[in-house]
């Protein structure tokens, strides 16, 4: 009885394998992770080299716009694209406020008055126009000449003769004629250091 | 037998090209299903190949790939079991189906009582019934001693019978009459 069925599984077995097509297919499933491992050796040195470029241009390109626009605006200022002048044009405060105080720095409330514009300062020539002025300390230590920031008012009425007359820096020369700026803004504006006339 | 180097990546696709039709007819008998069967086959040999350089050669390659292939078919059949658990609570009640003798012959009912052993004694029955292993190959092949591989082709057969009822008798008369076929003697040596 054991032997007939163990001849009975056997050809059962057999007939039912043999409706199933078990023909190896020619593209088994782990040739796919084969490839993929492969790739997988292969990629440790690459993988990571174009995002790493990608940030690496777009940081130099980043700093090298963010450069050249603030040298590119420093040039348009100043007027002279060499970096190595910019300083130069430095005024002293001391002497672009001689005389008096400077308008914007506190004075306990006497001084306010004069930085004001007022239609009789604006009225003459090489006056305040109202503008505060800042100067910039020298950085390399020759003196006066600089740049001067102009305040707000200071595109107003012409500032005479000496209106974007461009002085030479000597160390000696405070820009306390009353006739215009010194510097390179070319507006010939009177500003800072005069004292408004009354 | 023939030899593979580990890790060799030619000779795995030889142990596949070789070894492929009998894993595929091993986990036919385990879960009943062919596609199911072709799925855990294909998946046998991936893990097969992720292990293939720590797989050694003192232990047969088929055997090896069997282990495996019957690890994924035992994995398979639990889920699929889990799956079942609201069409078994749906069929309770209901009277079981006559056995017709002539599915029996056809092997379709024997592939359905196949899948209603527990899948470790349907890969034992596949293995010695189906490819010939020796008792010392199925335990190689299950990872367990040969002690409990003649158990369980015992009670394998047992069972067997008890679910074939009436057509194991039938059947068994018709074979007695005509001369004994060893399909899985056969299929050894075409490989």
């Amino acid at each position: 009885m054991t032997n007939r069925l163990d001849d009975l599984i056997e050809q059962g077995l057999a007939a039912s394998f043999a409706r199933v097509d078990s023909r190896p297919p020619l593209q088994p499933r782990y040739l796919a992770s084969r490839s993929a491992t492969r790739r997988w050796r292969v990629a440790p040195a690459l993988a990571g080299l174009p995002a790493a470029l990608g940030t690496k241009v777009a940081v130099a390109l980043a700093a090298a716009t963010i450069a050249g626009t603030g040298v590119a605006a420093k040039a348009a200022l100043t007027g002279n694209p060499n970096p190595l002048t910019w300083g130069g044009q430095a005024q002293p405060p001391a002497r672009a406020c001689a005389g008096g105080p400077c308008p914007g720095t506190p004075t306990g409330g006497r001084a306010a008055a004069p930085a004001l514009p007022t239609p009789a300062a604006t009225a003459s020539p090489g006056a305040d126009r109202g503008g505060a002025s800042v100067a910039l300390p020298s950085v390399d230590g020759r003196g006066d000449a600089g740049v001067r920031a102009h305040g707000a008012g200071g595109g107003g009425t012409p500032a005479g003769p000496a209106a974007g007359r461009h002085q030479e820096a000597d160390g000696q020369s405070p820009a306390t004629d009353g006739h215009g700026s010194h510097g390179t803004s070319g507006h010939g504006a009177s500003d800072g250091g005069e004292r408004p006339e009354r | 037998m023939p030899s593979y180097r580990p890790g060799n990546a030619d000779d795995f696709d030889r142990l596949y090209r070789d070894s492929y039709a009998r894993i595929l007819r091993t986990l036919l008998g385990v879960l009943g299903d062919p596609a199911a069967a072709e799925d855990c086959a294909q998946e046998t040999f991936v893990r097969a190949y992720q292990a293939w350089s720590r797989w050694r050669p003192d232990a047969p390659a088929e055997a090896w790939l069997h282990r495996i292939g019957l690890r994924v078919a035992f994995s398979h059949r639990r889920r699929e079991r889990l799956r079942e658990v609201s069409n078994l609570v749906r069929r309770l009640g209901r009277p079981a189906s006559a056995v017709d003798p002539v599915e029996a012959s056809s092997g379709a009912d024997l592939l359905a009582a196949l899948h209603r052993l527990p899948p470790a004694q349907a890969a034992a029955i596949v293995l010695r019934h189906h490819h010939g292993y020796s008792n010392r190959e199925i335990a190689a092949a299950l990872g367990v001693p040969e002690s409990t591989v003649s158990s369980r082709l015992t009670m394998a057969k047992d069972r067997l019978r008890r679910e074939l009822g009436d057509a194991v008798v039938e059947l068994s008369l018709q074979v007695a009459d005509e001369p004994t076929r060893y399909p899985a003697a056969a299929g050894r040596s075409s490989q």
